[in-house]
């Protein structure tokens, strides 16, 4: 026998209450002196034994009372089959079935998967359960959408459709967090129209999503007498290898040029991995990457490049042959592969003479060779007058002459993902500077302007930073870079701001910045202490640089369209904003059927919105822009790294988060057992028994010494 | 000067008194049979007069009150009256019960009877006495008809305490010996003893040809037993003590003093003796007035039968 509120059976002790007040009757008597005592006795005596059994059977019936009513209320439970079976009264339960289709249940062993397992586990809790509880089913992919329910799974037409949505259901790419899945099955037996309410969790117990949160809101579940049961759908850990990353190295995918990634590639199998050929997939074309030996329990980076050979959003894909769990061999990126990049460099001084204009020396670093950019060398006057155009890249040289429109204009480009490229000169007024650009630390500028420093400095230190603008410049020669050197720079103050970082110093005693940079919105923002001419600084006629301002300027120039790369389970999200859009369509991977996307406009510009993203692959998103021509995107879906993680939970751990809800935890192959024993409640019964205790105790209490 | 007393009550005196009376005819309708006093004119104290009857001895005729009214008057003497009553008082401890539903105790109860009674005979000019017995003879004055004698009895009467055991039956033994003359006896008791000695004893009595009345007195929680929860039951007069519930056997009590006083009403109709069952809550001047009602609608139907005995109802 079980209790569905076992912890108030300590009441139990009550029915000692009744024998304790008879007892203490009994202490608690009157005095009488009497006269007829030869009468008293006879009448003791004639009734001793029937006194003594009237008495015995009214504490019986008063404790019977007692603990009927105590029982009641502990709400036990009796086995199904046991020989108590014509005690129960059925109570009816509220049951609420999660069925873990999370991608690490897709590790096979054999024909089966743990997926599979779990979606027949369900199947038969479904197929056994009684007629009048009330069933809501729903997956750990999106738990707050049941994907069934019915009030009364007695109703044949609603079974039905519960077995039907269940054997519908497909493994995702999803991670899951348990603890916000708990969290929803508790809301959805909060509308529960039964007050007995039952969790049964069909999961593989990977230790992967069962953070600290599960604890807490089993705590609270627990305080509200919901019963949980496991049931354990794992199959035995097996090696898993997985590419567990997919990213585009260089900075920006251009059009005809060699387009860096790196794939990670993790081997948790028993032994090693490797070499073997990966299949890369480039929109139509498909090519192999060889993928060398990696040893069991190591990641591996794999680099290779691709050249796009046309613009727009692409996608690649690479993949690994199937192994246990197949779900998380392929991975995919997309790219805005730009045509080219436009660049507008701003004369703040502007010359006829050679190589005396501010840009002279930026123009020739951007434009020799072959290179992708459009460069349009504007003046100040003219930039400042046309309402300031979009770029790429922005490079301001010794710019005055802003007013706060400028930059309010500029501060929008950049977080929308323009780069900025910022250089002094003599028209560089630090007070100006810092109200407008620098605005206490808010504004564009990576640095406070203290003043200027009119000393020499020589040589540039570059600062390890991880994908640093300059990193380029830490495979230049210590001598090439003792070579750099400069008249005057700019006193800078740089602030403790996790968005600003300094790439390189002057080398002199106090370690000057000499670049910044600063992540302002989705742009960067990069600031020289030293002049782009030859006003204070002989810099830009060394060969170092060059090679500074193409690859820091390509590394802080737009990337493109962002957001094109999600985890299954996030959501697709275009901003459209005012521009027309319409028919917005989306077609998931494997599917030959577009489906409509959502159109949200609640807090802001206006925005196409899919959601249901739980299968991982290459989303397409149509749409018809306000010439009516059909706008492509492509948005890459992969499936939750963390899932690849095929260890098992810990039992402890499962004792420390769920604990207070004292789950039953089945292996699946035991499921027959579990449905078997689930039991009856009896607790009307016993109610029914104490109710009947009390009739015949007012009975006796009566006729009890009324008759000889 | 009145007797007074604690247990003379004048509304039981009053409401008795106009039947004093009646009770006197009807206790001398009673008498008609038993034999006359045999010490008429002799050495007693004359009493009162009453006018001449044809068949009167001439020899009790009073020449002084002829000569003052020219009415012929006979005198009365003590013995002129048949009628001498004996009470006898249990004052036992058992009698020292007051329940709780009761204004006094059984022997406050009884004595107001007793005095009650004794101011009867008084005032009737009979004789009157009184014992008080508990496990024996505790005081005895001797009948008679002086008007001192009730004061007598009624200082008796309040100078007693329930005390000691009873044994009725050795009592009415020496009652038997210290009324030799015929008479009214009146047992006053909640005959809470040996009933076959009782019995013998007063078979003792009838045997000397005395008229019986016996009146038994019972607390009503003595009848009924109504006690709730617990009780330690401690005997008066002994020293045994049994703790019980009495809502287990209450009944079973009920009928067993339902036996008791049945069986003693019964032995006492074989008797030919009068019983009247008293609980101490009932209105003893109601009680006393209807049992001596009845006696003088006996003493008009003519010969003396035997009252039923029973409750008197008030």
């Amino acid at each position: 026998m079980t209790f569905g509120a076992s912890a108030l059976l300590w009441a139990l002790g009550l029915v000692s209450v009744p024998v304790i007040i008879h007892l203490l009757n009994r202490r608690r008597y009157r005095d009488v002196e009497w006269a007829p005592m030869k009468y008293l006795k006879l009448s003791i005596r004639t009734n001793r034994r029937k006194i003594r059994l009237e008495q015995l059977l009214l504490l019986l019936v008063r404790t019977l009372f007692v603990a009927g009513i105590v029982l009641a209320i502990c709400r036990p439970r009796i086995s199904q089959g046991g020989g108590l079976d014509w005690l129960a009264f059925r109570a009816k339960v509220s049951r609420l079935i999660v069925v873990d289709d999370s991608l690490s249940t897709g590790a096979r062993s054999g024909d089966n998967s743990s997926f599979s397992i779990a979606r027949n586990a369900a199947l038969k809790l479904v197929e056994a359960m009684d007629t009048d509880d009330s069933l809501t089913v729903i997956v750990a992919s999106n738990p707050s959408r049941p994907i069934a329910t019915s009030a009364q799974v007695g109703d044949q037409e609603a079974r039905g459709g519960i077995v039907d949505a269940v054997r519908a259901l497909q493994p995702t790419h999803t991670g899951t967090l348990w603890g916000e899945v708990l969290e929803q099955a508790g809301r959805h037996l909060t509308r529960s129209p039964y007050p007995v309410r039952e969790v049964t969790i069909i999961t593989d117990l990977r230790a992967v999503g069962w953070t600290d949160e599960v604890q807490r809101t089993a705590t609270r579940l627990s305080t509200a007498d919901v019963r949980l049961r496991i049931v354990d759908v794992g199959l035995s850990p097996v090696g898993n290898i997985a590419i567990v990353g997919l990213e585009m190295v260089s900075p920006v995918a251009l059009k005809g040029m060699p387009c860096e990634f790196v794939a990670e590639v993790r081997n948790d199998g028993t032994g090693a991995f490797g070499p073997i050929a990966a299949e890369l997939t480039v929109g139509e074309s498909q090519r192999t990457v060889r993928i060398p030996r990696i040893a069991t329990g190591e990641t591996l980076k794999i680099p290779f490049s691709v050249t796009f050979r046309e613009d727009g959003v692409q996608a690649i894909g690479l993949e690994l042959p199937d192994d246990v769990l197949p779900l998380d061999n392929t991975r995919w990126h997309a790219v805005d592969v730009r045509g080219h990049l436009n660049l507008i460099l701003v004369d703040g001084d502007p010359s006829t003479e050679a190589f005396q204009s501010e840009t002279d020396f930026l123009q020739v670093a951007f434009t020799v060779g072959d290179v992708p950019w459009r460069v349009y060398a504007i003046t100040d006057s003219e930039w400042l007058g046309n309402s300031i155009p979009e770029a790429d890249l922005t490079v301001l040289a010794n710019v005055g002459g802003l007013r706060s429109e400028h930059v309010e204009r500029v501060e929008q480009l950049v977080r929308k993902g323009m780069g900025l490229v910022l250089f002094p000169g003599d028209q560089t007024d630090a007070e100006s500077w810092n109200e407008l650009l620098w605005k206490n630390g808010s504004g564009l500028s990576p640095a406070r302007v203290m003043g200027v420093l009119e000393e020499a400095t020589a040589g540039l230190v570059v600062e390890f930073e991880n994908a640093s603008p300059l990193e380029m410049l830490t495979r230049i020669t210590p001598e090439a870079m003792k070579r750099i050197a400069a008249e005057k720079t700019l006193e800078l103050l740089v602030p403790s701001d996790e968005a600003v970082r300094v790439l390189a110093r002057w080398d002199d005693v106090d370690r000057n910045p000499a670049v910044i940079e600063r992540r302002f919105g989705r742009g960067r923002v990069l600031m020289f202490s030293t002049t782009c001419d030859r006003a204070w600084t002989d810099w830009p006629t060394e060969p170092t640089w060059l090679l500074s301002i193409r690859e820091s300027g390509l590394r802080v120039a737009d990337r493109g369209v962002p957001g094109l790369n999600l985890e299954a389970g996030q959501a697709i999200v275009v901003p459209v904003g005012s521009a027309r859009s319409e028919d917005p369509e989306v077609l998931p991977p494997g599917s030959e059927t577009p489906v409509p996307l959502m159109v949200r406009s609640d807090d802001g510009p206006r925005t196409l919105v899919h959601e249901a993203t739980a299968v991982a692959g290459v989303y397409r998103v149509t749409w018809k822009d306000a010439r009516n021509k059909t706008v492509t995107r492509q948005f890459a879906v992969n499936p939750a790294t963390g899932e690849s993680d095929l260890e098992a939970l810990d039992p402890r751990r499962i004792d420390k988060l769920l604990g207070p809800m004292r789950p039953t935890i089945t292996h699946h192959s035991d499921l027959d057992r579990l449905i078997e024993g689930e039991g009856r409640e009896i607790w009307r019964t016993l109610m029914t028994i104490a109710l009947v205790m009390l009739l015949v105790e007012s009975f006796l209490m009566v006729h009890v010494g009324r008759q000889g | 000067m009145a007797a007074s007393s604690k247990y003379s009550d004048p509304e039981i005196l009053a409401r008795i008194g106009r039947l004093g009376l009646r009770a006197r005819h009807a206790v001398q309708g009673t008498l008609a049979g038993i034999n006359k006093s045999p010490a008429l004119g002799q050495s007693v104290e004359f009493v009162d007069y009453r006018e001449y009857a044809p068949g009167d001895d001439l020899k009790l005729l009073d020449w002084r009150v002829y000569a003052r009214n020219n009415r012929y008057t006979i005198k009365l003497f003590e013995e002129e009256s048949n009628l001498r009553a004996t009470l006898l008082l249990d004052a036992s401890n058992s009698m020292r019960y007051v329940g709780d539903r009761s204004a006094m105790s059984k022997y406050d109860y009884a004595a107001t009877l007793v005095a009650s009674l004794a101011h009867l005979m008084i005032d009737q000019r009979d004789a009157v006495g009184l014992m008080v017995f508990d496990e024996g003879q505790r005081e005895w004055i001797a009948p008679s008809t002086k008007r001192m004698q009730l004061q007598r009895i009624l200082d008796e009467l309040e100078a007693s305490e329930p005390e000691r055991s009873t044994s009725i039956g050795s009592v009415l033994h020496r009652v038997a010996d210290e009324i030799p003359r015929r008479g009214l006896v009146f047992l006053v008791s909640d005959l809470l003893c040996d009933l076959d000695e009782l019995f013998d004893a007063l078979g003792r009595l009838k045997h000397r040809a005395h008229e019986i009345v016996v009146f038994h007195l019972l607390d009503r929680d003595e009848l009924e037993l109504p006690f709730s929860g617990a009780v330690n039951f401690r005997d008066l007069e002994g020293s045994d003590e049994i703790m019980a519930e009495p809502r287990y056997f209450q009944s079973i009590y009920q009928d067993a003093m339902k036996t008791f006083t049945t069986e003693v009403r019964s032995r006492l109709s074989d008797f030919g003796a009068d019983y009247l069952l008293l609980p101490t809550d009932d209105d003893l001047g109601a009680a006393l007035s209807h049992y001596l009602n009845r006696r003088v609608r006996m003493a008009s139907r003519g010969g003396r039968r035997a009252a039923p005995g029973g409750r008197a109802r008030p």
